[in-house]
C-alpha cells in the first residue's frame, strides 16, 4: 500500500483495522500522524452531530406505544430495564441538569412544550403498574388518586422522574413527579398552551399542569393526598 | 426471556437518542425528525419479532427510519428540506467550540450525496460493505463519497481556523 490509497482508505474509514492499513502505518510517521489528525477530525464529527434530544422523545414513544388499542402489561419488566437504561440515555444528552428553581421552572416548560401528549381517556393504568413505575424513583400512590390513563417514567431537568396523565372534570392533567427538584416555594406558570403549577412535597416536587380550564388545584390536592415517599 | 414490551423500551431508552440525531441530519428539520423517528418505532414495534439480535437493533431502525422517510416523500413529494441551522444555533449552547459550530455548517453544505453514507457510518456504525447495500451502491463508491464527505468537512475546518488566525 502506498501512502495515497493509505490516506484515501484512512478517509474513507478511519477506524480500519485492516492488515494493509497497519502495516503502512508502521512503517510510516506522515501517515500515521496523518490518521491521528483523521481521527480527531472524526471526533469532532461526532461531537457536531450530537444535537441536543428533545428530552421527552422516549417517554412520547413509550406513550404512544401503549396507547395503541391492545392493551399489554408488561411493565414490570419494562421498568426495570428503562431503569437500567437511564444512566445511559443520560450520557450524550447535553440538556443542563436542573438545580435552582428557575432551571426546574424552566425544564418543566420545556417538558411539556416538546411532549403534547395525547391519551386515550378509555385507557387506565392499572394501580400495580402505577406503583411499579413510581416504586423506581421512590414514590409510592394510594388508590385514592383515581384514574391514572398514562404513566411514563421520564426525565426532565436531566433528572429521573414519572409523566403521569390524569383525566378530571375539566381535561387531563399532566402530573410529572420529581422527586429531586428541591424547591423552596410553590411556583405558578404559563406557557402557551398551558397553565401549571410547581409545589415542593416531602421529598422533590410535583407539577400539575394542565389547558386552561384544568382543574389543576383540586388535582393537586389530590396527588399531594394520594403520594407518598418510600 | 424478555417479553416484548420490556425489548422495545430498552430499543427506545437506549436508542431513540441517536436514532432522532440520525433523522434530524437527514432532514433537517426538528419536528419531522422527531415523528420519522416516533413512525419508525411503531412499526418496529409491529415487526419486533423479526429482530434476532439486539447488536443488530441500531442498524435496523435506521434501515427502518429510512424506509419511513422514503414513504414520507413518496406520500407528499415534499421537496428535501435543508438542513435548518438557525433553528438549531438556538439549541446549542454558547460555550460550544467555534469548531463543532463550523462543522454544523459544512455538515449542511454537505451534499446528502456526501452527508449521508457519513452519518450511516457515524451514527449507525454501518461498515462501508453495509452502506453500499443500503444505499444500493457499489463499496468503491461508497468508499469515494466517504473519503470527500471528510475531505470537504476538513477543508472547512481547517479555513475556519485560518480566518480565526488571520482575525
Ligand atoms: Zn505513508
Amino acid at each position: 500500500m502506498d501512502c495515497l490509497s493509505f490516506r484515501r482508505s484512512i478517509l474513507a474509514d478511519p477506524g480500519s483495522n485492516d492488515d494493509a492499513i497497519v502495516e503502512h502505518a508502521d512503517g510510516c510517521k506522515h501517515c500515521r500522524d496523518f490518521r491521528a489528525d483523521i481521527r480527531r477530525l472524526d471526533a469532532s464529527i461526532i461531537q457536531a452531530i450530537k444535537i441536543p434530544v428533545p428530552e421527552s422523545l422516549p417517554a412520547k414513544i413509550l406513550l404512544r406505544q401503549s396507547n395503541r388499542p391492545r392493551r399489554a402489561s408488561g411493565w414490570r419488566w419494562a421498568i426495570a430495564i428503562a431503569a437500567c437504561c437511564v444512566v445511559a440515555i443520560g450520557i450524550g444528552l447535553r440538556s443542563e441538569t436542573a438545580e435552582s428553581p428557575a432551571q426546574w421552572l424552566g425544564a418543566v416548560k420545556r417538558y411539556v412544550d416538546r411532549s403534547g401528549i395525547s391519551t386515550d381517556p378509555a385507557a387506565q393504568i392499572a394501580h400495580r403498574d402505577l406503583n411499579e413505575i413510581l416504586n423506581r424513583i421512590g414514590v409510592h400512590m394510594d388508590e385514592s388518586i383515581g384514574t391514572v390513563t398514562a404513566a411514563i417514567p421520564c426525565r426532565i431537568g436531566n433528572r429521573a422522574g414519572a409523566h403521569l396523565v390524569i383525566t378530571g372534570d375539566g381535561g387531563p392533567v399532566t402530573v410529572l413527579i420529581m422527586p429531586e427538584a428541591d424547591l423552596p416555594q410553590i411556583i405558578e406558570f404559563k406557557t402557551a398552551k398551558s397553565t401549571g403549577v410547581i409545589a415542593p412535597c416531602p421529598r422533590g416536587s410535583i407539577a400539575i399542569v394542565g389547558g386552561a380550564t384544568a382543574p389543576i388545584n383540586s388535582i393537586k390536592s389530590k396527588v399531594e393526598k394520594a403520594i407518598s415517599f418510600i | 426471556m424478555w417479553d416484548k414490551k420490556s425489548r422495545f423500551t430498552m430499543l427506545v431508552e437506549a436508542l431513540s437518542p441517536d436514532l432522532y440525531r440520525y433523522a434530524y441530519w437527514l432532514v433537517g428539520d426538528q419536528d419531522i425528525a422527531e415523528d420519522l423517528v416516533q413512525e419508525t418505532y411503531m412499526r418496529a414495534w409491529r415487526s419486533l419479532d423479526s429482530l434476532r439480535e439486539a447488536g443488530a437493533a441500531k442498524a435496523w431502525l435506521i434501515t427502518t427510519l429510512r424506509r419511513e422517510n422514503a414513504r414520507r416523500f413518496s406520500r407528499k413529494s415534499l421537496e428535501r428540506v435543508d438542513v435548518d441551522v438557525d433553528t438549531l444555533e438556538a439549541t446549542i449552547g454558547s460555550d460550544d467550540k467555534l469548531e463543532v459550530r463550523a462543522l454544523h455548517q459544512a455538515l449542511r453544505d454537505l451534499s446528502t450525496d456526501y452527508r449521508d453514507p457519513l452519518l450511516l457510518q457515524v451514527i449507525g456504525g454501518f461498515n462501508i460493505r453495509e452502506i453500499a447495500e443500503e444505499m444500493n451502491l457499489s463499496t468503491g463508491a461508497v468508499t469515494t463519497r466517504l473519503f470527500r464527505a471528510r475531505q470537504k468537512l476538513r477543508a472547512a475546518l481547517d479555513g475556519e481556523r485560518d480566518s480565526e488566525v488571520s482575525k
